[in-house]
This record gives structure tokens, C-alpha cells and sequence, in this order.
């Protein structure tokens, strides 16, 4: 039993020595092939086991028995060395790595293999004193040789600090996306010293050299290229890469190498290069945020510069570089800006649109020597300030839209990336002496809407529909300079019909007027129609001669003088009479007969419910002598079409000018509906919520 | 037994000392790994509350809500392939077992329609946009369109609380809020959150407080829901005789007695939320007034924008507030959800939108404040492929589609001038590039300047998000 490890240890090393000698020679079957992939799972034990060793070997004093220790475990990691080597031995011969490359890794290898056994044979001749040294060396030879495997399997950077710029990575299209895609997945078998099938991925020249197979790529060309085929294959497939119990490429991986070898597969390129259609420009990184040189501001100097009106604030959480915007026109004060100076030092951004300031606020923008952008629009600058912003060098946008420019100083404002002009007083002329002098620069003039659409219609004071005899009415037009022409006889005013508003309507009994507005550079409004009805004579009571439909009784016949105005997209709110089995029919008394010149029903209309107008409006009348006898009759003409909007509609019928003690009125429904309507044959509605008499 | 543990921690102070120098020794160690570890200055959240995680591109988002769901087959997502087999049925195999929704889970049939109206592309990157928006279509080198959105809700309510808040239930903040904590007020004058509403006269759904709740953060992030009359915000100025800085000075003292004794936070919000109205009366009359505003604006917006309450004047006002240094003005448009009658509403609500949506974009840029405000546009989900109801040559409809929706984004740090993902033939699952809404609000967050893996706040013993525990930032996006 105790010679086993002895004998394990000829036999692996003579085992080696063989292999080292005749290693152009050999013959390897495919299952020995197969032991020389477990070179990468059992170099660990040794080194494991090294560690163990030493940890022991320092404990000496310690341990009981710890010489016998020592010893086994000397063998043991003599024999697992070994046996290491003579499988890496195997792997090497594999064909998998470059010879010149591997080499020293391998000889370390059996060099250490050699020493350990050379230490187990004369452990007990080794003084104590010398046993020190012998350890140290067997220690150094490992970390040698592992080092050495190391860069075979990681590459030969992975243990150096990163020094590339960052800056330039993130904006190069292959370094940012497609290097780190092949690093990760591929570089693991195909690199300078493992090139798998003598291909290796490490550069976009290397790849189009490509391997045993020919060029890995084909600019232009992904679905022609080799590297994608082998990728597209089915996992299954024996070609596919990467091999099955390898990490797989994810979709968007896919995408970034089949779009960058379709764009030519550029090894410089960035991503401003690109075409905006790219797939690649979405994987872009965001780029690092700018570093400014200057240090945060004192706490509390920022908390003083503060106002309700005048925020500052950083522009994010750890950035010295602060932000300053005035609020509340009302409340602006010039010599905040001067206050301002605490900072002038780390404000980079300043905003004082549609503050009341004027040129000669600004003399202090030339303190800030950091400021990059800067808001004026829509204030009362005139271009004067721009001599205070000479020295600025790293302003980079200024927005004056909305501002009266005098002759603005070019020669500043050229210095600038982009400059807002729209609505300045900014003249082409100016505009194009400014691209001469730097071609480079943004300008931003806006566009000014020219079409000629409709205006929008006049806005009356009173919203109600019942006013009182004498109400003055006010049209107006939330655009100035607009001119209200109207029309009180239910024509649609214009050019030459109506006339001009000039000041208020006197409303005087039933009033109907149509005003349209007018103005330069646009379309005539639509029609605003108002109708309004004054509450002139009142029945002292009335009673219904039918029976309205139930649920649309409302308070009865109350309902048709209590003066409230229904609500047109609700006939249930307790105000319409609603009927459609019969006609309504109502009667209205006035004990002390009353004289009477006309009168209006109020009706709703909204053909897609049933509701029409009237067929007709029948109305009789008694004097406190004669008989009742027929005043008047309307039949309104009826709709054609579906899909008009509800609307309330006024039927005004003229009465013969006498005292009248009863007057009666039916309304005759629609019946039945005609034959463009879903409801055809079947009876319309009739919906009144009022009848007033003047 | 005991006896041994006593006496092993029977430690002498030789002892104490040798092992705490040597478990200094390896804190010390940590320390220089991990960077303000010992300062104290980071908080539970790792970062300090009210400013950006990094420098923003965004400093601030206006986000034109198109609530209903408007189609993306007849506005952004061009399927030619659907008109060519208009009245096929759509095949199982593409439905792949989506749930439907109760309005069309009984239908025997799914035929698919295509789109009415026509399709052009416009600007350098060719986008299909359809005649319905010629003026977003002329900014379509301005704006990024997301063909891709895709969503876990099929009904209203959920799918706009999900797009909203990031959860479909309804209990967390909403993303202006998360803004208005994580990057505090601008302008301390106005609301950083404010919430404007109109109506077209297309089918319309609901749309509640709860979309710009604050959630379980504190109740000055709430949304502030403008009034849609001639006053946007109502009761802002002081009755005849009342000198509103002592009524409020004297109720902050009520109110701070309160606090002492109830120590419930919501009365120092309220307090704060007082003296903001107050300041509120100063800042607004600006806010409502055009007289600075030229006529070509006003035509620019379309002369909608006079009157108040329209998504057109809406448009115009969150420029305004944009410009006033509001952190998030949320918009929404009501009346998208078009099961039927689809060609005739959409129409109407598309002019609506169209010319007033376009116009904020135009105005932001020549004021050059585009580069740092994100604009979004879009709904809460996208619309079948096949139609719903009676399918006839000029008339259909569309029900609700989770699984593809178009929106779009510009300014503040996204990429112009791009079409980002791809549906199917059909429209109906994305082939390329999808974006979940976890996805959009990271992204969002992002262009804010804020991680949103990092924007958190503890509730109920656990760290809630605004994406919860997923969402990725979507690079191909971003400028």
C-alpha cells in the first residue's frame, strides 16, 4: 500500500518523458484525445493541495507528526502534478493549440512534475534547513506554469489593469459592441494561441483571413459569411457554433454581428458614422457625462441664492455644475442675478425666459465663465448684451425666440453651436452672414404658419337661454383685433349682410342672432347662432290634454312654463315632456286675459334617439268673448339624414295681437318615420321643455 | 452543554481587542470597495431625493394622452396585407389563445379589416403615417414612433392605470407623481404635477383622480387637475376684504397645534399645499395670458386653442406650463374607443388632436425647448386587426388588442426621426424589438435622469418602483 504512490509516480513520469521526447511522432486515439480535456479540471487539485502543503509546513511546530504529513501530502500533489501534465501533455497534442505558444507552459509543467518527484525520492536526506528553499522553489515553478495556462485559456491581458480610454471604446462600433460579443462567446477557442480549427477571432483582419474553413466574414454579407452560418445552424448541428455546452449568442448578439458585417464590418467606425437606421445605433452606450473642473458650491451659499422665484440646483446628485431659473414675471428682481455671482463660479445653465429683463440686467453674464447655456427668450433683450458674453468660452446655445434683436453683434454669436432666433428680429439677411462666419452653427428660426384657416367663432356673455327684457349682451373674441359681425333676422351675416358689433345688444323679447368673426389672414368663422327668450307673459296655469309618456312626465304641465331650460343631452333631468303614442297636447290659461304678439316652443331634436321635430305646431286661441278658434300652424321642415348632433331647437309662431284668455297648442310627432331611419314605420318622438308667450 | 458556551464567551480583553482589530481591519477593507459606505450621507434609497440621478436629457414631460385607445391601424402601424384579405378570418394560429374581451368573445367570427384611410411615408426615416394626421406626419423627422408597445390589460380601467402608475390595480402613484418625488419642483410657484382634461365627440371612457394619485407618496405629488373653464384654477384670487397671508398665517398655526398632536404627515402636506395656492395667484395670470402669444401660434395650434377646455387649447397651456418649469403635465383626450363606427369618429377625434399636437412639438423646438422637454403621445392599448360587430365595405370597428400599439415620443434625449419595433403582417403580435410598459417607464425615467431601478420608496415593508421589479431601458430609443 505505501508504495502505490511511489509506483504512480514512475509510471506518469516515464509516461511524460516518452511524450515529451516522441511528441511529433505520436498517434493519439480519439478517447485518449477525450482524457486530455480533463487537464483543465484537475490542474486545480495540485495547486489546492500545494497550498495545504505550505500552510503545513509553516504550522510545523504545531502539528503532531507533521514530518509523516508533510511527506503524504508531498506525494500526493507529486502524483496529481504529474498526472496534470501528462493530460495537459495530451490536450496540447491535440492539435487545439499553436505549438510556440504552448511550449513553455508545458515544459514548466513537466520541469515542476520532474522537481516534485526528485523532492518525494530525497525528502529524508533534505536538512531541515534546506527544506525551506526546496518549497520555495517547487512554489515558484507553480505559480510559473499556472500563470503560463492561464494566458492560454483567459488571454494574454486578462490579468493586466484595463488602460484603454473609455471614451473612445464606447463610441467605437467595434469595440463597444462587436469585440466584447466575440470576447465573450468566441475568443475562448479562437485566439492567437487556441485557434480552434486555425481560426482565430482576435481582429477583423485575422477574420477575414479566417481557417481551414476560408474567411470567417464577408463584408456586406452576413447570411454569406461563415462565422454567421455556423452561428444560424441549428444548436443541435454538429457545425453549430458555439458548440452545444458552450454559452449561446442571445438574439441581440446576433443582431450586433449580423448588422455590423453588414454594414462592412468596420474595425473604426462610430457611431455617428452609422446610418440612422442602423439596428446597431439602439445598442449604443450612453456616453460618460461631462466631468467639469471646477468643485461644488458651499452648501449654504446655494440654500442664499435660492428663491421662490429663482431656483438653483444642481443638474444631478454629485455634479458641482448647477442650474439657475427664474419663475413668476411679477415677481422678478434684476439684482437677483447679481446674488448669483455666489455661484458664478459652477452655473453652466441659465433660464430666464419671459422675465421682464432687459440688456443692461445682463452685465453680470460675464462672470459666469462656465455657463453653457443660456434662455433669453421671450424677454426684453434687444442684442446690446451680447458684448458681455466675449469672453465666454464655453457658452454653447442661447435662445432669443420671441425677442426684438437691434442689430445683433454676429461676430459673438457665431461662437456659439446653436443659437434660437425664431421671432427675434432676426433677418435673413443676418441669418446668412452668420452661416458665412461659421458655417457650423445651428440656427433655429422657427416657422411662422401661413395658411388661411377659419377663425373661431365669437364667444356671447350669457350662457342661460331665459333673460331678462333689457339684458345687455356682449360678443367677444378671445383674439384681439378680430371684427363680430351679426344679424338679429336668422340670416348668416358676412361682407355684406349684418352688421359690425360695436357695443352691447339690448336684448328685447325673443332674440336670435347669428355673428361670425372676421380677421386679417384668416377664414371667416362659422356661425355662432344664439337664441334667447325673454320671460314675458306667464299662464297662471296650464293643464295636458294627453298624457305624456311616463318616464318622461317630468313635473307635468308645470314643466312648460317653470322657466327651466332643459338639459340636451339629458331628456330624463325632470324638464323634458316627452311623447311619441300621441300628440302633446296642452292648455294654457290667463285669468286676466293677456295680449299676446307671439310665442316659441322649445324642443329637442336628436334623430339617431327618435327624437325629430315636429310634424306640425298647431295652435288655437280663445278671447275672453269669441269661440277658440285657429291662430297659426307651423309644419318645420324635417331631416333627410342621420347623424346630425342633439341640438335644442326654437319654433316661434306669430299670434294675431289681441288679449287672449286660453290658448291651446298641439304638437303633432312624426309618425311614422321614414325610410332612410333605423326606426322606419314606427312613430318619432316629440321632447318640449318650454313654452313662453310674449 | 451550557457550562462550555459560558465559558467560550467568557472573552478577556486582550482577546476582544485582537479579534475587533481584526474585524476593523476587514471594514476597512469593505469600505474602500463600496464608496460612502460609512458617510451617512446616502439614504435608504441610496441617493438623495429632489434631484437627478445623472445629468437628465429631460428636465420635463408633456404626455398627450390619447384615452380610449385610438387604433394603431389607422394611424401609425401601416398593414396593407390586412387590406388585401379584408373579410378573412383571422387564423387561429397568429390569435395564439389571447383572451377577448367580453365585447367580442361571443363573436363567431373574426374578419379582419384594413384600414380606411391612406397611408404615406414621410421624412428621412419613412414612416408610414395615415392621411388622418397630416401634421404630425410633417413632423415625422421630429418624432420617434414605437410600433411596439405591448400591455398585460384588455380593459380601460386597467390598461390606463397600468400606463399611468405601472400597476394595473390602481393603489400606487402615478408617473407624474413618481417624477414630482424624484425630481422635486421647479418652479415652487405652480404645481410640478398638473392634469388637464378634454373630451371629442368620438366613444369615450372615463378617466379618474386615481390616474394622477399620489399614491402612498406624500400628498404634495399629487396631480393638480386643472379646471377646463375660463379660470384654470378656481378660487385663486381673494375675496373683497379677506387678506389671504393672514388667514393662512394664522391657520398654519391651527394646523401645525394639529400636527403636534396627531403627527400625521398629511397636515404639513396641506400646509404646503396652502402656501403654494398662494404663490399660485402671482404665477397663473401668466399662465392664461395670449396676449404675447402671435397668430401664427394661435393658427399653429389651430384657433381651437381660444377656447378653454379643448385638447387644443390644453396643448397650447402645457407649453405654457412646460415653459413655467411644470415637471409633468399630463393630458387626456377623451373619446378613442372606437368599437364601431370606426372611420366616422376617428376622423373627428384625429382632427381633434392633429394639428394641436404637432403644433407643441413645432413650438417647443423654436423656442429651443424641445431638447429638454419629452413629449409622449399614445393610448393605453392598441386595436384588433379584425373588426367587431357588423363588418361592412365603409364601416367597422375595433376591439381592444394588449398585444401591439404604436405611440410616439420627441424631444428631451429620444431619437428623432425613428421607427422602433415592428408588428406582424397582420398587426397583431410584434416580431421585432417589443417594449413593455415597464420597459417605456424605465426608459422615461432614464431620460429624466433618474434610474428607475433606484427611484424608490419604502411602503408596507416592502421598496415599491415605479416599473416594480422589471422594466428594461430601451437603448435603441435614446439619442
Amino acid at each position: 500500500m505505501r508504495r502505490i504512490p511511489e509506483y504512480l509516480l514512475i509510471f506518469f513520469n516515464s509516461l511524460l518523458v516518452v511524450l515529451v521526447i516522441f511528441q511529433h511522432r505520436l498517434q493519439l486515439p480519439p478517447w485518449l484525445v477525450f482524457t486530455g480535456r480533463l487537464h483543465p479540471v484537475i490542474l486545480h487539485l495540485p495547486i489546492g493541495l500545494w497550498a495545504g502543503t505550505i500552510i503545513l509546513y509553516l504550522l510545523r511546530h504545531r502539528v503532531q507528526g507533521y514530518e509523516t504529513l508533510l511527506f503524504t501530502s508531498l506525494q500526493v500533489v507529486a502524483v496529481l502534478a504529474s498526472l496534470t501534465s501528462l493530460v495537459g501533455m495530451i490536450l496540447a497534442l491535440g492539435g487545439d493549440y499553436e505549438a510556440s505558444r504552448v511550449a513553455g507552459h508545458q515544459y514548466a509543467g513537466v520541469a515542476l512534475s520532474g522537481l516534485l518527484w526528485l523532492t518525494v525520492i530525497f525528502f529524508e536526506k533534505i536538512p531541515p534547513r534546506v527544506l525551506p528553499v526546496v518549497l520555495a522553489g517547487i512554489t515558484a515553478l507553480i505559480l510559473v506554469t499556472g500563470h503560463r495556462g492561464g494566458e492560454l485559456t483567459h488571454g494574454e491581458d486578462f490579468l493586466a489593469f484595463s488602460t484603454a480610454d473609455s471614451a473612445v471604446q464606447e463610441d467605437d462600433v467595434y469595440l463597444a459592441l462587436v469585440a466584447p460579443v466575440l470576447k465573450e462567446k468566441c475568443n475562448s477557442c479562437h485566439n492567437e494561441s487556441k485557434a480552434k480549427g486555425g481560426l482565430n477571432l482576435a481582429s477583423v483582419a485575422l477574420m477575414l483571413r479566417g481557417g481551414e474553413d476560408g474567411p470567417a466574414l464577408i463584408k456586406g454579407n452576413a447570411l454569406e459569411s461563415h462565422l454567421m452560418k455556423r452561428i444560424y445552424l441549428p444548436v443541435e448541428d454538429k457545425k453549430h457554433m458555439p458548440p452545444r455546452q458552450k454559452p449561446q449568442l442571445t438574439e441581440s448578439e446576433i443582431e450586433i454581428l449580423t448588422a455590423w458585417i453588414n454594414q462592412g464590418a468596420p474595425e473604426k467606425m462610430s457611431f455617428a458614422q452609422l446610418p440612422p437606421d442602423s439596428p446597431l445605433t439602439k445598442y449604443r452606450r450612453q456616453g460618460p457625462a461631462e466631468v467639469y473642473a471646477f468643485s461644488a458650491a458651499d452648501p449654504e451659499t446655494l440654500a442664499e441664492v435660492n428663491t421662490p422665484f429663482c431656483r438653483v440646483s444642481p443638474v444631478a446628485v454629485n455634479s458641482p455644475a448647477l442650474q439657475a431659473s427664474f419663475f413668476v414675471k411679477a415677481r422678478f428682481d434684476p439684482e437677483q442675478l447679481e446674488k448669483l455671482l455666489g455661484v458664478k463660479e459652477q452655473l453652466v445653465e441659465l433660464n430666464l425666459s419671459k422675465m421682464p429683463v432687459k440688456d443692461g440686467d445682463l452685465k453680470v453674464l460675464a462672470e459666469f465663465k462656465n455657463l453653457r447655456h443660456l434662455n433669453l427668450s421671450s424677454t426684453e433683450v434687444t442684442g446690446s448684451f451680447l458684448s458681455y458674453l466675449k469672453d465666454l468660452r464655453n457658452l454653447k446655445s442661447v435662445s432669443l425666440a420671441n425677442t426684438r434683436l437691434q442689430e445683433p453683434d454676429l461676430e459673438i454669436l457665431a461662437r456659439l453651436s446653436t443659437v434660437y432666433l425664431w421671432e427675434s428680429g432676426f433677418t435673413a439677411e443676418d441669418r446668412s452672414r452668420l452661416k458665412k462666419i461659421n458655417p457650423a452653427i445651428q440656427l433655429d428660426t422657427g416657422q411662422r404658419e401661413n395658411e388661411r384657416i377659419a377663425i373661431n367663432p365669437p364667444e356671447s356673455s350669457e350662457k342661460k337661454v331665459f333673460l331678462k327684457q333689457g339684458t345687455p349682451l356682449t360678443l367677444r373674441h378671445a383674439l384681439p383685433g378680430v371684427l363680430i359681425r351679426y344679424t338679429l333676422d336668422g340670416t348668416v351675416p358676412d361682407s355684406t349682410r349684418g352688421q359690425d358689433y360695436t357695443r352691447p345688444l339690448i336684448v328685447q323679447g325673443r332674440t336670435r342672432i347669428k355673428a361670425r368673426a372676421f380677421k386679417e389672414g384668416w377664414l371667416g368663422s362659422n356661425v355662432l347662432e344664439l337664441d334667447y327668450l325673454v320671460n314675458g307673459t306667464e299662464p297662471d296655469s296650464a293643464v295636458l290634454i294627453s298624457a305624456p309618456a311616463p318616464q318622461y312626465a317630468a313635473k307635468g304641465a308645470k314643466s312648460l312654463y317653470d322657466r327651466l331650460k332643459g338639459d340636451p343631452e339629458n331628456f330624463l333631468d325632470k324638464t323634458w315632456l316627452g311623447y311619441r303614442e300621441k300628440p302633446l297636447e296642452a292648455v294654457f290659461f290667463f285669468s286676466v286675459p293677456e295680449h299676446l304678439t307671439n310665442m316659441t316652443v322649445s324642443m329637442l331634436e336628436k334623430i339617431d334617439s327618435y327624437i325629430m321635430p315636429p310634424q306640425s305646431i298647431e295652435v288655437w286661441g280663445r278671447t275672453s268673448s269669441g269661440k277658440e278658434q285657429l291662430l297659426g300652424k307651423i309644419s318645420p321642415v324635417q331631416p333627410a339624414k342621420r347623424g346630425a348632433p342633439r341640438k335644442t331647437t326654437y319654433f316661434d309662431i306669430a299670434l294675431p295681437p289681441q288679449k287672449y284668455s286660453t290658448i291651446r297648442i298641439r304638437v303633432n310627432n312624426v309618425n311614422p318615420l321614414p325610410a332612410w331611419h333605423p326606426g322606419k314605420g314606427t312613430p318619432a318622438w316629440v321632447f318640449v321643455d318650454e313654452v313662453v308667450f310674449n | 452543554m451550557k457550562e462550555i458556551i459560558q465559558d467560550r464567551l467568557n472573552v478577556n480583553r486582550r482577546h476582544f481587542l485582537g479579534k475587533a482589530a481584526v474585524g476593523i481591519g476587514s471594514l476597512a477593507l469593505g469600505s474602500l470597495l463600496v464608496p460612502d459606505l460609512f458617510s451617512g450621507k446616502a439614504d435608504e434609497a441610496g441617493l438623495p431625493l429632489g434631484l437627478p440621478h445623472f445629468a437628465p436629457k429631460a428636465k420635463r414631460i408633456i404626455y398627450l394622452f390619447q384615452n380610449g385607445a385610438p387604433s394603431q391601424l389607422e394611424s401609425f402601424d401601416y398593414k396593407p396585407a390586412l387590406i388585401q384579405m379584408a373579410g378573412q378570418d383571422l387564423p387561429e394560429s397568429i390569435r395564439g389563445g389571447q383572451r377577448l374581451t367580453g365585447m367580442t368573445s361571443g363573436q363567431k367570427s373574426f374578419p379582419l379589416v384594413g384600414s380606411k384611410f391612406a397611408f404615406q411615408q414621410y421624412g428621412a426615416s419613412g414612416a408610414w403615417i395615415s392621411e388622418l394626421f397630416p401634421h404630425i406626419a410633417s413632423i415625422a423627422d421630429d418624432i420617434c414612433i414605437v410600433r411596439s408597445m405591448h400591455t398585460e390589460a384588455i380593459n380601460h380601467d386597467p390598461a390606463l392605470t397600468f400606463m399611468q402608475t405601472g400597476a394595473q390595480q390602481g393603489n400606487r402613484p402615478s408617473m407624474g407623481a413618481w417624477l414630482s418625488y424624484g425630481l422635486g419642483s421647479e418652479n415652487q410657484n405652480l404645481p410640478a404635477f398638473c392634469v388637464l382634461l378634454s373630451r371629442g365627440k368620438g366613444n369615450g371612457q372615463g378617466v379618474y383622480s386615481k390616474l394622477w394619485s399620489n399614491g402612498f407618496l406624500d400628498a404634495t405629488h399629487q396631480g393638480v387637475l386643472f379646471s377646463s373653464g375660463d379660470n384654470p384654477v378656481l378660487y385663486l384670487n381673494d375675496r373683497d376684504g379677506v387678506d389671504r397671508r393672514a388667514m393662512l398665517d394664522k391657520l398654519s398655526e391651527l394646523n401645525h397645534l394639529g400636527f403636534e398632536e396627531s403627527g400625521d404627515p398629511d397636515v404639513i402636506a396641506k400646509i404646503a399645499q396652502y402656501e403654494m395656492a398662494y404663490r399660485m395667484q402671482t404665477a397663473v395670470p401668466e399662465l392664461t395670458d395670449l396676449s404675447r402669444e402671435p397668430d401664427h401660434i394661435i393658427k399653429m395650434y389651430g384657433p381651437d386653442c381660444l377656447m378653454p377646455g379643448t385638447y387644443a387649447a390644453n396643448a397650447l397651456l402645457a407649453r405654457k406650463l412646460s415653459e413655467s418649469g411644470v415637471r409633468f403635465i399630463q393630458l387626456y383626450h377623451q373619446g378613442w374607443d372606437q368599437h364601431d363606427n370606426l372611420p366616422g369618429e376617428m376622423v373627428g377625434q384625429a382632427r381633434d388632436v392633429d394639428r394641436a399636437s404637432a403644433a407643441l412639438i413645432k413650438d417647443l423646438k423654436q423656442r429651443g425647448l424641445l431638447d429638454e422637454t419629452l413629449v409622449i403621445w399614445g393610448g393605453e392599448f392598441g386595436r384588433t386587426n379584425y373588426c367587431q360587430g357588423n363588418f361592412t365595405r365603409d364601416n367597422y370597428g375595433r376591439d381592444h388588442h394588449p398585444r401591439a400599439y404604436s405611440i410616439w415620443m420627441a424631444g428631451g434625449g429620444v431619437k428623432p426621426g425613428v421607427v422602433y419595433g415592428e408588428t406582424d403582417e397582420l398587426g397583431y403580435n410584434i416580431v421585432k424589438d417589443p417594449v413593455h410598459i415597464n420597459d417605456f417607464h424605465a426608459t422615461v425615467l432614464r431620460l429624466c435622469g433618474l434610474d428607475h431601478e433606484k427611484l424608490v420608496y419604502k411602503h408596507l415593508g416592502r421598496r415599491y418602483r415605479l416599473t416594480d421589479v422589471a422594466g428594461k431601458v430601451v437603448p435603441g430609443i435614446l439619442a
